[in-house]
């Protein structure tokens, strides 16, 4: 028996061709007369081969066109200007920021230059191309995450702007008019944007303000949709949500979280259990009028550009998922049993969605919780996981496989001016203004 | 042909890049999937990889093979995400954070696939290689990615030791214990 105890041992080496041809002959011998030891080997060989022959499968041609479109985001200038390319090669070894710098001093020179040689309608383009550049040197080779609003108006109004500033007259053929003429809503909607507030009380009438939640992850392309339009981005701000809060928010539960339209937090008085809602730059948008100022406890804190405001009873804002499930004679899991799931101690939660799946021999669980991280009793972040696993009962463990989802999807708060286009017709060298998507058609 | 093109890379040239994803992303977007075990944080994963690849590309020496380098960004960027906790891997096919139904009021439950059928089913409905998939996925992570990078990506211990960023004496004697716990796995199926 020890022997066959040695040949074991030395199987995974010998599988591996990692044996010495001693070793090798010793344990081919062993096997010949071995029975048990033979089908230890068989069945290793077989779960080697298995292994082996896993299947490739060809990459998603979105990745390439992912990871392209966000390094091209990461560093528009240079991808745009063929001068600034070669600005860059002379100054790759002193760093990037250095290049975009001196890339966009020569290239308002050039411009100014150019400027005064060019006719009235040309030089308005050419003033937008470079507002476009001096705007973007800030961002350029920054990671996304480090994306600051450009000075966050927190007052409630809007940024400073110059009269008119968006106006832009889009010249062309037709069909690049109109690809520029998508209205900005569908735009939005297409990028998956959930739009929070739109607003026409600007100084100037003919722009108008949005403000946006948008998935980060579309950011880069959204940032590409939008280029060349006349737009103004005057925020962009990190939010920390998730789908999953948007979801609770859409239906209506957890009361005022992520509600950033209406200013009055419905329980604001009620008693605050384990609850914070979030007001994520809420105030920017629609000059709410925050809680705090009438004397509820806590003071507004801003964390990753979201300002956290009120408080509000999530417990009583409970949605009716619980009691549907009572009445379907689901289990509710309890808050212990879902820490046995993820294994992982929370400093606060709450599953305000519970669902039980009772399977013929195993259960899965399933509930929604919010998580909200502590700092010296105040909340700096918040996050919502929906819990995912598979608990025995009677093992009282995860079964094979049992593990916490988490919502990743996070948003970007983002306000933007959307100035009225003017529309350059070649055909009769007409300027109109006005919408262009319905004065095109 | 790679070497000029890391080059051009290492210049800012995105377009040398362009070329140089191709090369490899099949390697790595496959090596994202066994690791995580879903196709969307696969995705996720590679893009990431590529992305970090051209940020930091200037510190690629060229000592080792560029895949190799490009290997250890994957491994230690699942390990980030595995950490997070972020993978969507036992929710495959289950959104949660979509509404239940458009009805919802009308008192469905949600209806939460199983994806761990018992050994009988799995073994009359399914090929070995499913089987396998299936356990490598139950495994501890860190068992799971170093029977990858040596049965699948075929890494010796010295490749693996690098990628990993541990001595061979760590790989081996992990090795061991994750090939033990696969084997306990997969017994009733061989």
């Amino acid at each position: 028996m020890g022997d066959c105890e040695h040949i074991r041992e030395m199987m995974e080496a010998y599988l591996d061709r990692e044996l010495s041809a001693g070793e090798r002959s010793s344990l081919e011998a062993h096997i010949a007369v071995c029975d048990a030891c033979r089908v230890v080997l068989e069945k290793e060989k077989s779960l080697l081969n298995a292994l082996h022959a896993v299947a490739t499968v060809p990459a998603p041609e979105a990745l390439r066109t992912r990871v392209m479109a966000r390094l091209r985001a990461e560093m528009p200038v240079l991808r745009k200007s063929p001068a600034a390319g070669f600005l860059q090669s002379i100054f790759a070894s002193r760093g990037l920021n250095y290049a975009y710098t001196a890339a966009l001093t020569i290239l308002v020179i050039f411009l100014g230059i150019r400027l005064l040689h060019q006719p009235a309608q040309t030089r308005r383009g050419i003033m937008r191309l470079s507002d476009e550049f001096s705007e973007r040197i800030p961002q350029a080779n920054a990671p996304l995450s480090s994306l600051k609003p450009p000075s966050a108006p927190v007052s409630g109004k809007a940024a400073p702007f110059q009269k008119g500033a968006l106006k832009e007259i889009i010249a062309g053929d037709k069909a690049e008019v109109m690809k520029k003429a998508i209205p900005i809503n569908e735009l939005l909607r297409q990028y998956g944007a959930e739009t929070v507030s739109i607003s026409k009380e600007l100084p100037e009438k003919s722009e108008t303000k949005y403000a946006f939640l948008l998935p980060s992850k579309r950011y880069a392309d959204f940032e590409r949709g939008i280029r060349g339009r006349n737009v103004k981005i005057l925020r962009v701000s990190e939010l920390p949500a998730s789908a999953a809060l948007l979801q609770e928010k859409a239906a209506g539960h957890f009361g005022a979280a992520y509600d950033m339209k209406s200013p009055e937090a419905p329980s604001t008085s009620s008693p605050v259990t384990a609850g914070v809602t979030v007001a994520a730059g809420g105030a920017a948008v629609n000059e709410v009028q925050q809680p705090e100022k009438k004397g509820v406890e806590a003071a507004p804190q801003e964390a990753n550009g979201v300002s956290f405001s009120r408080k509000v009873d999530l417990a009583a804002a409970r949605p009716a998922g619980t009691d549907r499930n009572r009445a379907l004679g689901l289990k509710e899991p309890e808050m212990e049993k879902l820490k046995d799931v993820s294994g992982k101690p929370r400093s606060l939660s709450v599953t305000p969605e519970p669902y039980v799946y009772e399977g013929e021999k195993k259960s899965a669980k399933a509930g929604r919780e919010l998580t909200q991280t502590l700092e010296e009793g105040r909340v700096t972040a918040t996050t919502s996981t929906l819990s995912f696993g598979y608990y025995s009962p009677a093992a009282k463990q995860p079964m094979a496989g049992a593990g916490a989802m988490k919502v990743k999807t996070s948003y970007y708060y983002i306000e933007m001016l959307v100035g009225q286009a003017f529309t350059y017709d070649p055909t009769n060298g007409a300027i109109t203004t006005g919408d262009v998507s319905r004065s095109k058609q | 042909m790679e070497k000029r093109l890391i080059e051009r890379c290492k210049k800012g040239d995105l377009d040398a890049f362009d070329t140089l994803i191709p090369l490899h992303q099949d390697r790595i977007y496959n090596l994202a999937l066994r690791l995580l075990g879903n196709e969307d944080d696969a995705l996720d994963l590679a893009q990431e990889v590529f992305c970090a690849a051209f940020r930091k590309i200037s510190s690629f020496r060229g000592d080792a093979a560029f895949s190799s380098w490009l290997y250890r960004i994957t491994v230690n960027l699942a390990n980030n995400f595995w950490r997070k906790g972020s993978s969507r891997i036992q929710a495959k096919g289950v959104s949660l954070d979509k509404p239940l139904s458009p009805h919802e009021k009308d008192g469905t439950s949600l209806q939460i696939p199983d994806h761990n059928p018992g050994p009988r089913q799995m073994a009359a409905g399914h090929e070995l290689m499913d089987i396998l998939s299936k356990n490598m996925q139950s495994l501890p992570f860190e068992f799971r990615q170093i029977l990858i990078l040596r049965f699948i990506e075929g890494l010796s211990y010295e490749e693996i030791a690098q990628t990993l960023e541990c001595n061979v004496g760590t790989v081996k004697s992990r090795l061991f214990r994750a090939r033990a716990e696969l084997r306990k796995l997969m017994e009733p199926y061989l």
